[in-house]
């Protein structure tokens, strides 16, 4: 044991000083790619092994390690690193000392930790209930389990609860919401033997059910209705995910179906059948719901697929997988390359965008209908909104800045990737991909206005870039039963070289596997099409100008035509065959090189690019040579066509802020794919430290994780089927768990978001395991569970404290109302609740956007309907679900805590909502009733289920008449309304109101 | 400490008999409190030991949002004065890597030494540089991201891009309070700042070390303000609600939970006494109101905040936080560093008020001082026209006083031109670090298991300065 304690501090010592010294002084020159002296440093491999000295380190003998001496700068040797001025510190050079003298330990958990044995990676087990000595106890099988360990500690069950304690228990639990007064009287009255039974199943049947039970889910996967980013944008589509969850258990979805729809709905939902499509595409929401980071979060991309991979960690399989992003992870069998097989599966995938401080467009929303049905709407909505646009602009109208994109919109005026200034690097961010020198630039912006208006940025390519590949998937993909003819745009500019050039850069259109159907090649003498074993040429090059490709495309006959034009000329080109390996559809754009990769090419530079089934407008050649020219004298043609007046243009600035807000078509905040690639590691977490790619996969030591290499799409199907085979060996434990958390205060595994070797073991391995098959048999039924569970005897047991409730599960854990429980309550029992369900929020029109880190999202929207319907901010967390402990918006919350702080009393001493609510029950109950004792006896039933005893009745009639004496000597008016309004305050503050037994 | 612990209702007799005993039985509860073995561990914030003898029983953290030009404050760069207008490369400029040349931008603001030690301070700061023989200036700071955002998380939760507890929490959960009245951590900010409320939030930290906002204002934190018409309704209430709980409690084997919030009822009531009261400056005298630079009456600018601070710190609260001002119209001086000028005018005396009023009266023995910002400002520009700077997290300076830190010193070195440590860093981490152990903790030791992990303030980094320990 000591030696492992030893062993765990000398990998924390190597995590915290030796890897990082490594990385960030040697890695340059000998990492990854890099090999300078044919040395590697980013493995205890590389080093034993060396490089043109021999080895670098001998472990155990410091003194005779090269690299000691190296950093050590010794004479005999070439000191490292050479920069003196980057010469290690003293102590850094003693714990290399230290490390290899201790045995150069390099952490590589995984092999090791792939042959131990851990019981949460084991099959679940058959396994038979045991027989007890005290059968008459035990209602279930459950009991069993419970009562054997009981009797093993010697301990006795808890009595039963009372009939009234229990359809209170059973009524929060199941919805969060208090018995009325005519449901516990009915439930007394019910002598029959499945009185208890039913009373179940009405709960379960409750719609009530579903925002009770969907708010844990929410708590798993912190929902919220903001992004997270420096701005914390709105995300006014998220409620739809909010509901879905919330149907979904009130529908008893099954857990895997609930999964899978979660994790690739979007790819579920084009399989059919129509009538699931939206609800489908719905629930990846889950993911879309992923955080989002910075002043420019597609900057911080990596980090919201950490984040996806966290929560889809904690919540699914009950493993902390995010701790992997850096370092294979310390105590769980989760490597760095597990991290990125699973990485590479959500890289591949897009992530609807809401907007942040620097692209201020929402983008890649998804519609809730199939493309065939949107694509066309969307059209007619990008037609509509940039005409409204134009003619508001030409009227001197200030045209908002916030635009919705489509989601088959490529993207390709380049106009929301990084530009070149604040904070971002000029690069290109998913959904496109690229590799090599390629930058995104103001300078490269084509004066040709026919496809998009006229942007700020291009992609410029170098002259001496040497080889590049830029690529991006065409969502929804173009094949002939979808659309006939499909259209293609793209401007270009090329650079003259000063000698003549041996290389291309090549434009390419095909399929995901890498088929062709077209390439345009370019230089700077021509431009060739390619589509098969011949080049023909399209036309001349010109340097320095910039020229506009149309491509016509015929899917079905297979053959493409076309015009390029340039400022004053257009050369248009017949009809030729596509090239006949092409499947016959459109998945990928690429733009590359031909030729030797560091072979010469002119610098180019690339601007809209489009591909749609729709034809675009052809480029404006008739303007003079000068480009500033000719978009000045665009814009003055159509401003004299613009005669309309004011009034006219009031009703479209209402037109367009209407057609921006609402969207062509009902659209989500969801998931698609995206383009299909393996993931490189990323040293450290950086993503500009990049090693080698790893094939798109799951987590290794749970089995069965590789992608079948004929994987079409992004691999989320596959993960979210690998995630819900029936034989996983922590979806169904995980969840079994959850629930059975949610009903007594604590679970099996004490730990719900943490399975792994750091969390704790269960208390009753094999009643989880029963649970577990027994949940998987139902058809991954909850409500089934659920019943298993509440019809036990160890459920209807009378309350003990927190603080006694123990292990062996004797007596019901007695606990604090949630946050949502003591607002819906509260509302309840006052009259107040508007029990219908909600949707969206009244976040200020998107046209209006312009948050910032200075000025952020940031409101409070009140309503009198159920507590999970509140919004959510990510930033700013809503102040009466932080006061009482509400879920965290920015991380999976396994379970609430139950804090008891002086500023929760002051809520129920001075909080409007609770006065209000006080207030008008008063005046309810002054209503219903005559007498002052049935006021107060009402009130009782309501709040407490139960009547007065005749002490505490008297009480209320005693406080009633002082308080009325003392208010009609202080103030005066009302006094009989108010005095009670006073009493029930009491009654909402009072420990029997806010907690369960 | 404060009597303002039990209530002191003024028709006592009359209660009585309403609840047919003694009223509220604060003493009561807390025997019970006291029987239970588990109860005090229960409370998050009953009084803990720290690891080793703390140097600070407080710390008042005085954060400058924005990002303040150390250049043109605590760090005197007479190279720069005579460079300025010169080009130099820069290998990253705004986030961006590439090869800038800048240009050097002369400080505006001239410097001179002060004190007895002679610590060189700009006229930025007049009256703070007149306190220089109680600081510890320290030039060598470093962050780690060049954005208001992070480095502002950063500054306060030692992590630059998740939300993690600040460093105020990290206290509370570590030291507990002594003063049930008032919170363990109080945030004093007349604007959001930028991360909002993840500043002083205490993520996965127990919800009562989270930092309690106070705005000035009619109701500096939220439902302080009596909404029964008299107290004397309200004290009857109380007693109903008193009432029906120790029936509750009674039957339940005076389960400690159940305890806990009938007391949590008697500190609110004496919250509703004591934060008026704390408000109230009526009864400080106008010679401390002077030292402060605060209007009679007025509730306005960072001399209010400081004074409350002060006040706070006497009741017993242990992590003071003010912020100057908020995410906007603050230190960010892009545009032109003149706007320095009436931010530093606001928070200058104020500060030098707030040191000379807590060594009067012998608080600074026991109170940590700190002031500090999220990053500093370029001392280069790309242009050699421009009249602010940009932000830069580099190097920048933070100065600490009070108990356990040695007075009139500086401490690290930045180069030249102020553009980088140049010797002796003190990364974030280290800072953070050093605040720990001057409060009697191993920051490698204060830890809380979180999703698998102990968490620490520093995470895997820090080093005390212990140069600077007095």
């Amino acid at each position: 044991m000591a030696s492992a304690v030893a062993a765990d501090e000398r990998e924390q010592r190597f995590e915290a000083k030796i890897r990082p010294v490594l990385h960030d002084v040697c890695f340059a020159c000998h990492g990854g790619d890099r090999t300078s002296a044919a040395l590697r440093v980013d493995s205890l491999e590389g080093l034993m092994q060396g490089g043109d000295s021999g080895p670098a380190i001998t472990a155990g003998d410091p003194e005779a390690s090269l690299l000691i001496q190296a950093i050590q700068r010794h004479p005999d040797v070439s000191a490292m690193p050479p920069d003196e001025a980057q010469a290690l510190r003293p102590d850094q050079v003693a714990d290399f000392v230290a490390w290899i003298r201790d045995g150069a330990v390099w952490p590589a958990q995984t092999e090791q930790f792939e042959s131990a044995k851990h019981w949460a990676f084991e099959p679940i087990r058959d396994v038979t209930s045991p027989e007890v000595s005290d059968p008459t106890w035990s209602r279930s099988t459950i009991d069993r389990f419970i009562r054997t360990k009981q009797e093993a500690a010697g301990v006795a069950p808890a009595p039963p609860a009372d009939r009234l304690t229990l359809i209170r228990r059973a009524t929060f639990d199941l919805t969060g919401l208090p018995p009325t007064p005519d449901e516990v009287a009915a439930f007394l009255r019910d002598d029959a033997a499945d009185a208890y039974e039913r009373l179940i199943k009405r709960l379960l049947d409750s719609p009530a059910y579903g925002e009770r039970w969907g708010r844990h889910w929410l708590d798993v996967v912190r929902y919220a209705d903001t992004a997270g980013e420096t701005a914390d944008y709105p995300v006014p589509t998220a409620w739809r995910y909010r509901n879905y969850v919330i149907d979904a258990f009130n529908a008893d979805k099954p857990y895997d179906e609930f999964l899978r729809e979660q994790i690739a709905g979007d790819i579920l939902a084009s399989a059919g059948p129509p009538e699931k499509y939206a609800e489908r595409v719905t629930a990846t929401g889950y993911l879309a719901i992923s955080r989002r980071f910075g002043f420019d979060s597609e900057n911080y991309h990596h980090l919201t697929i950490q984040d996806t991979i966290d929560t889809l960690g904690q919540s699914v399989l009950g493993l902390s997988l995010g701790c992997a992003r850096c370092h294979d992870h310390k105590f769980d069998p989760v490597s760095m390359r597990d991290y990125y097989a699973l990485y590479g599966i959500f890289d591949s995938s897009r992530y609807a965008f809401p907007g942040s401080e620097q692209k201020q467009k929402i983008r890649s929303l998804v519609p809730l209908v199939p493309p065939t049905e949107s694509m066309p709407q969307w059209r007619d909505f990008q037609q509509r909104t940039a005409t409204l646009s134009a003619e508001l602009s030409q009227q001197g109208r200030s045209v908002t800045n916030a635009v919705l994109r489509s989601l088959d919109d490529i993207d390709g005026d380049f106009e929301l990737q990084a530009p070149a200034a604040g904070g971002s690097n000029g690069v290109l961010v998913p959904p496109w991909l690229y590799q090599g020198k390629i930058s995104v630039v103001t300078e490269a912006q084509s004066p040709f206005t026919n496809v998009y208006p006229g942007g700020r940025v291009g992609v410029a390519i170098a002259a001496d870039a040497g080889a590049y590949r830029i690529a991006q998937a065409i969502r929804p993909q173009l094949w002939r039963d979808a659309s006939e003819t499909v259209y293609v745009n793209l401007d270009f500019r090329i650079h003259g070289p000063a000698e003549p050039t041996t290389g291309m850069h090549q434009f390419s259109l095909g399929g995901l596997n890498g088929e062709r159907a077209l390439d345009v090649l370019i230089n700077e003498r021509q431009v060739l099409l390619r589509t098969g074993a011949t080049d023909e040429i399209l036309g001349t090059s010109a340097t320095d100008a910039w020229r506009n490709l149309q491509l016509k495309v015929d899917l079905r006959r297979r053959v493409v035509s076309g015009r390029m034009s340039a400022l004053g000329e257009v050369m248009e080109f017949a009809e030729r065959p596509l090239n006949p390996d092409w499947s016959g559809t459109f998945e990928l754009v690429v733009f590359d090189t031909t030729g030797e990769p560091d072979a010469l090419r002119p610098a180019i530079e690339y601007d809209n690019l489009a591909v749609q089934p729709t034809e675009y407008s052809t480029a404006k050649v008739d303007a003079p040579a000068d480009e500033e020219a000719s978009l000045g004298s665009q814009n003055t043609a159509t401003q004299e066509q613009s005669t309309e007046p004011a009034s006219t243009a009031d009703t479209q600035a209402q037109e367009l802020e209407t057609l921006l807000t609402e969207g062509p078509v009902p659209l989500a905040y969801a998931m698609v794919e995206g383009t299909p690639h393996d993931a490189r590691i990323q040293f450290r977490g950086e993503p500009d430290q990049l090693g080698e790619a790893v094939p798109r996969g799951f987590i290794h030591v749970l089995g069965h994780a590789e992608l079948p290499a004929d994987v079409h799409g992004s691999g989320r199907l596959e993960l979210a089927q690998w995630l819900t085979s029936p034989d996983h060996p922590l979806t169904s434990r995980v969840m079994v768990n959850r629930v059975w958390r949610y009903h007594f205060g604590r679970g099996l595994v004490k730990t719900p978001n943490d399975f792994g070797k750091r969390g704790l073991p269960p208390t009753h391995p094999e009643l989880l395991d029963h649970l577990a098959q027994e949940f998987v048999r139902s058809g991954w039924s909850i409500k089934a569970l659920h019943r298993r569970i509440m019809l036990s005897a160890t459920y209807q047991q009378s309350a003990v404290d927190r603080a006694d409730a123990d292990d062996l599960y004797v007596g019901f854990q007695r606990r604090r109302l949630s946050a949502e429980e003591i607002r819906d309550s509260i509302l309840a029992v006052s009259g107040e609740l508007d029990s219908t369900p909600a949707h969206g929020h009244p976040f200020p029109s998107p046209t209006s956007w312009g948050f910032t880190q200075h000025a952020p999202f940031s409101a409070v929207y009140p309503h009198q309907q159920r507590s999970v319907y509140l919004m959510t901010q990510r930033l700013k967390r809503h102040p009466f679900l932080a006061l009482f402990d509400g879920p965290d918006p920015n991380a999976s919350t396994p379970q609430r805590m139950e804090t008891t702080v002086p500023t929760q009393a002051l809520f129920f001493l001075n909080d409007p909502l609770v006065h209000t609510a006080a207030d008008a029950w008063a005046i309810r109950l002054q209503t219903a009733c005559a007498a002052e004792s049935e006021r107060i006896d009402l009130a009782w039933r309501q709040a407490f289920g139960r009547s007065p005893n005749d002490t505490e009745l008297s009480e209320a009639i005693e406080f009633l008449k002082l308080y009325c004496d003392e208010l009609s000597a202080t103030v005066g008016e009302d006094s009989a309304s108010r005095a009670l309004a006073a009493y029930l305050r009491t009654l909402l503050g009072s420990n029997e109101f806010l907690h369960v037994d | 400490m404060s009597e303002h612990c039990c209530f002191k209702p003024s028709r006592r007799g009359m209660l009585r008999t309403l609840v047919g005993g003694s009223l509220l039985l604060p003493g009561i509860v807390s025997e019970l409190l006291a029987e239970e073995p588990g109860a005090a561990t229960d409370d998050p914030l009953s009084p803990k030991q720290p690891h080793f003898a703390p140097r600070a029983k407080n710390v008042i953290f005085l954060y400058m949002s924005g990002g303040v030009s150390h250049v043109d404050s605590w760090d005197p760069k007479p190279k720069l004065f005579a460079d300025a207008g010169k080009t130099i490369p820069v290998n990253e400029f705004q986030g961006r890597k590439g090869d800038f040349r800048m240009f050097l931008k002369r400080p505006e603001w001239e410097f001179s030494p002060h004190g007895q030690c002679g610590t060189e301070v700009s006229s930025l700061f007049p009256r703070m540089a007149e306190c220089v023989d109680d600081l510890c200036v320290i030039r060598s700071m470093k962050s780690d991201h060049t954005n208001h955002y992070e480095a502002t998380l950063g500054i306060h939760t030692g992590s630059f891009t998740f939300a993690r507890p600040s460093i105020g929490s990290w206290i509370s959960y570590g030291l507990g309070t002594f003063n049930r009245n008032l919170p363990s951590f109080v945030v004093i900010a007349p604007k959001s700042p930028y991360a909002g409320g993840q500043v002083w939030g205490s993520d996965f930290l127990p919800g009562s070390h989270q930092g309690t906002l106070m705005a000035p204002g009619p109701e500096p934190v939220a439902n302080i303000q009596r909404r029964s018409p008299t107290s004397r309704l309200q004290e009857m209430e109380l007693a109903a609600l008193e009432r029906l709980n120790s029936r509750h409690l009674s039957t339940r084997s005076h389960d400690p939970l159940l305890a806990a919030r009938i007391k949590s009822y008697e500190t609110a009531f004496g919250m509703q006494a004591e934060m008026p009261e704390l408000f109230d400056l009526s009864r400080e005298n106008d010679a401390t109101l002077n030292l402060y630079g605060l209007e009679r009456g007025s509730t306005a600018g960072f001399a209010w905040q400081c004074l409350v601070a002060r006040r706070l710190v006497e009741r017993g609260v242990r992590f003071v936080e003010l912020i100057d001002v908020g995410s906007s119209d603050n230190w960010d001086a892009h545009g032109d560093m003149q706007t320095h000028a009436p931010l530093a005018k606001n928070v200058d005396q104020a500060i030098a008020g707030l040191l000379r009023d807590l060594k009067q009266r012998g608080l600074l023995d026991e109170t940590l001082v700190v002031w500090t910002t999220e990053f500093g400002r370029t001392p280069f520009n790309a242009a050699a026209d421009a009249r602010g700077r940009e932000h830069h997290h580099w190097v920048f300076s933070s100065w600490l006083a009070g108990a356990g830190v040695k007075p009139g010193i500086t401490y690290g070195e930045s180069d030249d031109y102020g553009i980088d440590v140049a010797k002796d860093q003190v990364h974030v981490h280290d800072f953070h670090a050093t605040i720990l152990h001057l409060m009697g903790f191993d920051h490698k030791r204060l830890t809380y298991r979180h999703s698998g992990r102990d968490y620490r303030l520093t995470d895997v980094y820090g080093n005390v300065v212990t140069p600077i320990l007095a």
